[in-house]
C-alpha cells in the first residue's frame, strides 16, 4: 500500500486508539475508494464508531495515521466531510431555519435548497423550534442537514436507528439519489437487513480489529447467505 | 470564520444578558421616580425604605451581572466544546484557535456591555451625568503627572505623597484589571475545562482540581515574589517601599503573563492535537 | 413489477434476471429507454454501482444498448427478445420437470398431467 500511489477516499495505516489500558481500535488498515458506499458493521464497542470519530476528527488516534483524500485529518478534510453521529448535536434554542443558515453559514459546499427540499418531503415545518420536536424528528432534521452537503465523504453513525419504517425508506432514497461517483458514504450501524442491499462493499469489525472487509455480492457468493446472515454467524455468542 | 463564530456566539447568548439588562434599567428607573417622590413627599420612611430596597435591588443585580458574564462564558465554553454540541463545532472547518479566540472576544464584549449598561443605570438612577465623573476622578489618577513621577513634592508630608502614589498605583492596578480580569479569568476556565477533559473518567471534578491548583500556586507564587520584594522594608524610605512594591508588581506581573499565556497555549494545543470527545 | 430481492444469493444476478423478465413480458419495451442507472438503483433500493454492474452484464448479452448521450435502451432487435423469452420459458420448464421429477412422476407422465391441466381449463 503505498500512501503516493493510493487515489482513493480513505486510507487508514496502523490506526489505533487506546483508553488507558482499555484499546478501542488495534492496527486498523483500511482502503475506501471513491463512489462506495460502505457498511461497517459491528457489535456495540467495536469500534465503529471510535473509526468515524477520527475520520470526523472530533477525536485523535493513540498510533497509526488516517487520510482523507490524501490529506490528514484537518481543517481541509472537515470541508469535505459530513458527519452525521448518533446524537443530537444540534443547538435546540435555534429553530430548523437557523440551523440552515448556520450550515450555510460555515460550509462553501451546502446547499440549503435541497434541505428546504428534503424538509417539505417529510412535512416538518423550518420555523418550528427543535426543543418541541420529537426525538425522531430531530433525528430527521440532523439526517437532511448532513445530506444537504455536497460532501465527498459521509459519515453516518446508526442513521436509521430511531426512525420509523417509513422514514427509513426514505433515508435509503436519499442516499441513493445522492450517490456521486466521486464521493462515498460509510454507514455505520447494527441494523444489517435493512441496508444490506445499498452496499458496496461490508467491513466486519471486532473488538477494534477489522476481521473481513469485501464486497457484498462477494460475501454472498462465497457464504450462500445474506450479509445480515453471515454477521450472525460471525459475531454469535 | 473568526466573525461568523462570534456571531454565532453572540447570537446564542444574547436572550439571557437583554433579560438581566431589562431588569438594571427598570430598576435605575424605579430608582429615580422613588427619588423624586421622596423629594416632593419630604420625610416619608415608606419611600425612604422603597428607595434603599431598589437601590439594594439594583447593586444585587449589577453585581449578579457582572459575576453572570464569567460563569455564562464558562458554562458556554463547555457545553458548546466538550458535551454534544462539540459534535458540531468540531466538525466546522474552523480552527481551534477560531474558536477559542471568538469565544474570549464574546466574553469581552459581554463584560463591556455590562459595563456600559450599568453606567447608563446608575446615570439614570441618579438623574444626570453625575456617576461619570467618577470616571473622569479615574482617569485624574491615572495622568496626573505630579503624582506619577514620584516627585516629592515640598511642603507636603512624606506620608501624603506615599498615600498620593499608593493610590495613582492601585487605581492603575484596578483599571488595568478590569480591562483584562474578563478574558484572564477565562483563559483560566478554559484551560481547566481543556485540561479536565484529558481524563478518561472524572472529567469535572479534575477540573475543579485544576482551578484550585492553579489558585493555590499562583498564590504561592504571588507570595514569595512580594515577600522577596520587601526583603529590607523595615529600613527603607516611603520612596524605596513604593519602588519596592512596584518592582514586586511588576515581576509578579510577568510571571502571571507568562503562566496564562502557557495555559492559552496549553488550552489550544488540547484543542487542536488531543481532542476526545465522548 | 416489484423488485423482490433474496439477500442470500449475489444480487446483481438477481437485478439481470428481473430485468430479463421485464423485456421478455414487454413490460420494458422494446426499443425504449429506460431510466438512469441512478433512478433505477433507487427504485430498486440497491446499491447503484451493483446496478451498474448488472445493467452492463444485460449490454454484453445483447439485451440493452447504450447511446452516449441519449442513454440507455432496451434492444429493438424481435428475434433477440424471442430468444429471450424461449430461454427464460426453459428455464421455467426444467424447474417445472426437476419437481414433478422430485415428486415421482416421469417426464411422460408430467407432459400427461400438464395436458390434463391445459385441457381442463380451456373447458
Amino acid at each position: 500500500m503505498n500512501e503516493e500511489n493510493f487515489s482513493g477516499l480513505v486510507l487508514c495505516g496502523g490506526l489505533a486508539k487506546a483508553y488507558g489500558k482499555k484499546v478501542a481500535l488495534n492496527n486498523v488498515n483500511l482502503e475506501i475508494g471513491r463512489g462506495r458506499i460502505v457498511g461497517l458493521l459491528g457489535p456495540n464497542g467495536s469500534g465503529k464508531t471510535t473509526l468515524i470519530k477520527i475520520l470526523s476528527g472530533i477525536l485523535t488516534p493513540t498510533g497509526g495515521t488516517a487520510s482523507i483524500s490524501g490529506r490528514s485529518i484537518g481543517i481541509e478534510t472537515k470541508k469535505i466531510v459530513s458527519y452525521l453521529p448518533e446524537r443530537s448535536y444540534i443547538d435546540s434554542r435555534m429553530n430548523v431555519k437557523q440551523m440552515i443558515s448556520f450550515f450555510s453559514d460555515f460550509y462553501g459546499n451546502f446547499s440549503a435548497e435541497s434541505a428546504y427540499a428534503m424538509l417539505s418531503d417529510l412535512g416538518i415545518n423550518p420555523n418550528d423550534s427543535l426543543k418541541t420536536m420529537s426525538k425522531g424528528t430531530k433525528e430527521k432534521v440532523q439526517l437532511i442537514l448532513v445530506m444537504s452537503r455536497k460532501a465527498e465523504l459521509y459519515l453516518l453513525d446508526e442513521p436509521i436507528g430511531g426512525v420509523d419504517p417509513a422514514a427509513r425508506d426514505y433515508i435509503i432514497q436519499t442516499i441513493l439519489r445522492n450517490y456521486d461517483e466521486n464521493a462515498s458514504v460509510i454507514i455505520s450501524t447494527h441494523l444489517i437487513s435493512d441496508i444490506e442491499n445499498i452496499l458496496d462493499e461490508a467491513i466486519f469489525i471486532k473488538d477494534g480489529n477489522i476481521i473481513l472487509h469485501s464486497e457484498v455480492d462477494s460475501i454472498r457468493a462465497q457464504y450462500g447467505k445474506s450479509v445480515d446472515g453471515v454477521f450472525r454467524e460471525v459475531f454469535s455468542c | 470564520m473568526l466573525i461568523k463564530l462570534l456571531k454565532y456566539e453572540i447570537v446564542s447568548e444574547w436572550k439571557k444578558y437583554a433579560v438581566t439588562y431589562i431588569g438594571m434599567l427598570i430598576l435605575a428607573v424605579s430608582i429615580l421616580i422613588a427619588s423624586n417622590e421622596l423629594e416632593r413627599l419630604g420625610e416619608n420612611s415608606f419611600a425612604e425604605m422603597l428607595q434603599s430596597l431598589l437601590m439594594n435591588a439594583f447593586a444585587l443585580l449589577s453585581f449578579a451581572a457582572f459575576v453572570m458574564v464569567l460563569v455564562f462564558a464558562t458554562l458556554r465554553f463547555y457545553k458548546n466544546m466538550f458535551r454534544d454540541e462539540g459534535y458540531l463545532m468540531h466538525t466546522l472547518p474552523v480552527s481551534a484557535m477560531s474558536h477559542i479566540l471568538s469565544k474570549l472576544a464574546s466574553t469581552y464584549i459581554w463584560f463591556m456591555l455590562t459595563s456600559a449598561v450599568f453606567m447608563l443605570s446608575l446615570c439614570i438612577a441618579k438623574g444626570s451625568t453625575e456617576p461619570l465623573n467618577g470616571l473622569l476622578s479615574i482617569k485624574m489618577y491615572i495622568t496626573d503627572s505630579a503624582v506619577n513621577d514620584g516627585i516629592v513634592i515640598a511642603d507636603s508630608s512624606d506620608l501624603e505623597t506615599f498615600i498620593k502614589l499608593c493610590n495613582s498605583f492601585l487605581v492603575k492596578c484596578a483599571v488595568a484589571g478590569f480591562f483584562t480580569a474578563p478574558i484572564l479569568f477565562q483563559i483560566l476556565m478554559n484551560f481547566c475545562i481543556a485540561f479536565g477533559n484529558l481524563f478518561n473518567r472524572h472529567k469535572i471534578p479534575m477540573a475543579v482540581v485544576t482551578f484550585v491548583g492553579i489558585n493555590l500556586i499562583s498564590n504561592i507564587i504571588s507570595g514569595i515574589i512580594m515577600t522577596c520584594a520587601f526583603r529590607d522594608a523595615e529600613s527603607a524610605t516611603s520612596a524605596e517601599v513604593i519602588s519596592m512594591f512596584t518592582d514586586g508588581f511588576i515581576i509578579n506581573a510577568v510571571v502571571f503573563a507568562v503562566i496564562y499565556a502557557a495555559m492559552f497555549c496549553a488550552t489550544h494545543f488540547i484543542m487542536d492535537k488531543k481532542l476526545n470527545l465522548e | 413489477m416489484s423488485w423482490d430481492f433474496n439477500e442470500n444469493i449475489p444480487i446483481y444476478q438477481q437485478i439481470i434476471e428481473h430485468i430479463k423478465f421485464s423485456i421478455a413480458t414487454g413490460e420494458y419495451k422494446a426499443g425504449n429507454k429506460i431510466m438512469p442507472v441512478r433512478e433505477l438503483a433507487a427504485a430498486a433500493k440497491v446499491n447503484p454501482n451493483t446496478m451498474q454492474k448488472a445493467l452492463c452484464e444485460l449490454e454484453r448479452e445483447g439485451l440493452l444498448y447504450t447511446q452516449r448521450t441519449a442513454g440507455r435502451f432496451v434492444t429493438d432487435d424481435k428475434q433477440r427478445i424471442t430468444e429471450l423469452r424461449r430461454s427464460l420459458a426453459d428455464e421455467h420448464i426444467c424447474l417445472f420437470i426437476e419437481k414433478m421429477t422430485q415428486l415421482g412422476f416421469t417426464s411422460c407422465e408430467a407432459a400427461d398431467e400438464l395436458a390434463k391441466h391445459i385441457k381442463g381449463e380451456t373447458e
